[in-house]
């Protein structure tokens, strides 16, 4: 019984979630329109879920002393203090909550995206080989949409976008259809009762 | 053991070498004067086009989904649609779906507002742009397509408040607004996979056009939906943006940073260049050798 209710309630659930969509039915769509309402409230539940998540893991490793663990204290402390300023002083323009984002968070997190560029560049002389067919051609389409989006040169551009636009276009159109029939699958495997690994134990 | 010829050891060099080189190219680039040429491609003027000929009346949705880390290539989009919108007289309502997001969107919004009003005092024009009246900015709602899904059939579903505590019925923006068939398009910038989100939730079931610009890393993965009109534009990346900047005659941090991106691109490709060629030449020199 403690596993049938459950299923019996994302059968309902997902096939209505379904055909909703296709259903204008005033009592369909007021219906929908309150399971957008829950859903939204789950969603917020997530992030103390998310929280909970963060604080135990780095409280464990914290504890254990495991190598590196100074950067645990830090991750929490972080956390900790943001919260308390955030929640005394609000978070508004002018804040000591705002003055931390925008001079710390946003130049550390901005700084750690650009660092790519180092390892991209590193990347590029060492890894970056033509060994096969396979290989020279994507170094080529590589080395060309890298000028083409950088040098202005009519022909250039041109074939810049068509690499992006009809090959690349059709890989990852392939892509979306494969991602998307992988998800009705899944989805209907999940209303009817197949996969049941979210219900935990098997 | 056998000495490692020239090419082995010039491919085994110290990668720091490498970032030093990289670090150079761009300081030098962010020193030189922004004179380079930025092409418009058709994605970004399809981009432009859609908010420069939509109703100047109906309000523009701008999802600031995006955390810090993808300001370098996001904030010039955000800055210069703000610009446009403003220019043009078109109120823009701010969301996000991403947490910080809020503060982002806050601080832009701000800057493009006191940089407008600051040109209008100059210019000895009375118009000035309010918050409002000309922009409202509603915050962070968690639930991604349950949050797009919801703003399709009545915002106040969704936000009762806007970001300072104001009832969306006090807000002038709001006064005939109530979802997608009252607004002009939605513009996503966005690092993650949320434009995916906004195409399958908003542009399909509600028809409203959906705008979308990205990190120039995930570009690439659009261009499907371009195709078929699922996006009607695309700004990817700095280039992006910095076509955008030029389409609005507003040139900015994109049209700078573009210097400092065509520097490394060529020190990329210069790279790739070098080490294919000292990779061949140590193979046949072993060969040679055996």
């Amino acid at each position: 019984m403690r596993r049938q209710i459950p299923l019996v309630i994302v059968f309902v659930v997902g096939l209505f979630g379904a055909l909703s969509y296709f259903i204008m039915e005033p009592v369909i769509q007021d219906l929908r329109e309150q399971m957008l309402t829950w859903l939204r409230i789950i969603a917020a539940f997530a992030l103390g879920l998310g929280i909970a998540s963060f604080l135990r893991n780095h409280g464990r490793r914290m504890t254990r002393q495991v190598p590196g663990w100074g950067f645990n204290v830090v991750a929490i402390l972080s956390f900790l203090s943001m919260t308390f300023i955030g929640l005394v002083w609000g978070i508004e323009e002018g804040t000591l909550f705002r003055e931390l984002f925008d001079n710390a968070q946003v130049p550390m997190e901005a700084t750690m995206f650009s660092l790519l560029a180092f390892f991209i560049a590193s990347a590029s002389f060492r890894a970056f080989r033509a060994r096969s067919k396979e290989a020279t051609l994507l170094l080529a389409a590589a080395v060309i949409v890298m000028l083409g989006r950088v040098l202005d040169f009519d022909w250039l551009s041109g074939i810049t976008e068509w690499i992006l636009e009809v090959p690349n276009g059709a890989a990852q159109r392939g892509i979306i259809i494969g991602v998307g029939l992988g998800m009705i699958a899944t989805a209907l495997r999940i209303i009817l009762g197949i996969e049941r690994s979210y219900l935990g134990g098997e | 053991m056998a000495q490692k010829n020239i090419f082995a050891r010039f491919l085994e060099m110290d990668r720091r070498w490498l970032f030093l080189a990289l670090a150079v190219v761009v300081i030098v680039a962010l020193l030189l004067p922004p004179a380079i040429g930025v092409r418009v491609t058709s994605p970004v003027t399809r981009f432009f086009d859609v908010i420069d000929t939509s109703d100047p009346d109906k309000p523009l949705l701008l999802a600031v989904d995006t955390p810090p880390s993808g300001l370098p290539e996001l904030e010039p989009m955000i800055v210069g649609i703000l610009s446009h919108c403003f220019d043009r007289g078109q109120p823009v309502i701010l969301i996000s779906l991403q947490m910080e997001g809020v503060s982002i969107a806050e601080r832009l919004v701000a800057q493009v507002q006191d940089e407008f009003n600051r040109r209008a005092v100059e210019a000895g024009v009375e118009r000035r742009i309010r918050m409002g009246e000309d922009w409202a900015l509603l915050g962070y709602r968690a639930g991604f397509s349950a949050v797009i899904l919801g703003l399709g059939d009545e915002v106040r579903k969704v936000y009762t408040t806007d970001l300072y505590g104001t009832q969306l019925d006090e807000i002038p923006l709001f006064a005939d607004y109530h979802n997608y068939d009252d607004t002009a398009a939605v513009v996503d910038i966005s690092w993650s996979s949320t434009p995916e989100l906004w195409v399958q939730f908003a542009g399909g079931p509600y028809g409203v056009p959906i705008l979308v610009g990205c990190t120039a890393v995930s570009a690439p993965q659009y261009y499907a939906y371009l195709q078929t009109g699922q996006m009607s534009g695309l700004l990817g990346g700095l280039k992006g943006a910095a076509e955008y900047e030029k389409l609005i005659s507003h040139p900015g941090l994109a049209t700078r940073g573009m210097v400092a991106q065509t520097g490394a691109h060529l020190l990329v490709v210069l790279l790739i260049l070098l080490g294919n060629v000292a990779f061949f030449l140590d193979r046949m020199s072993r060969k040679r050798r055996k």
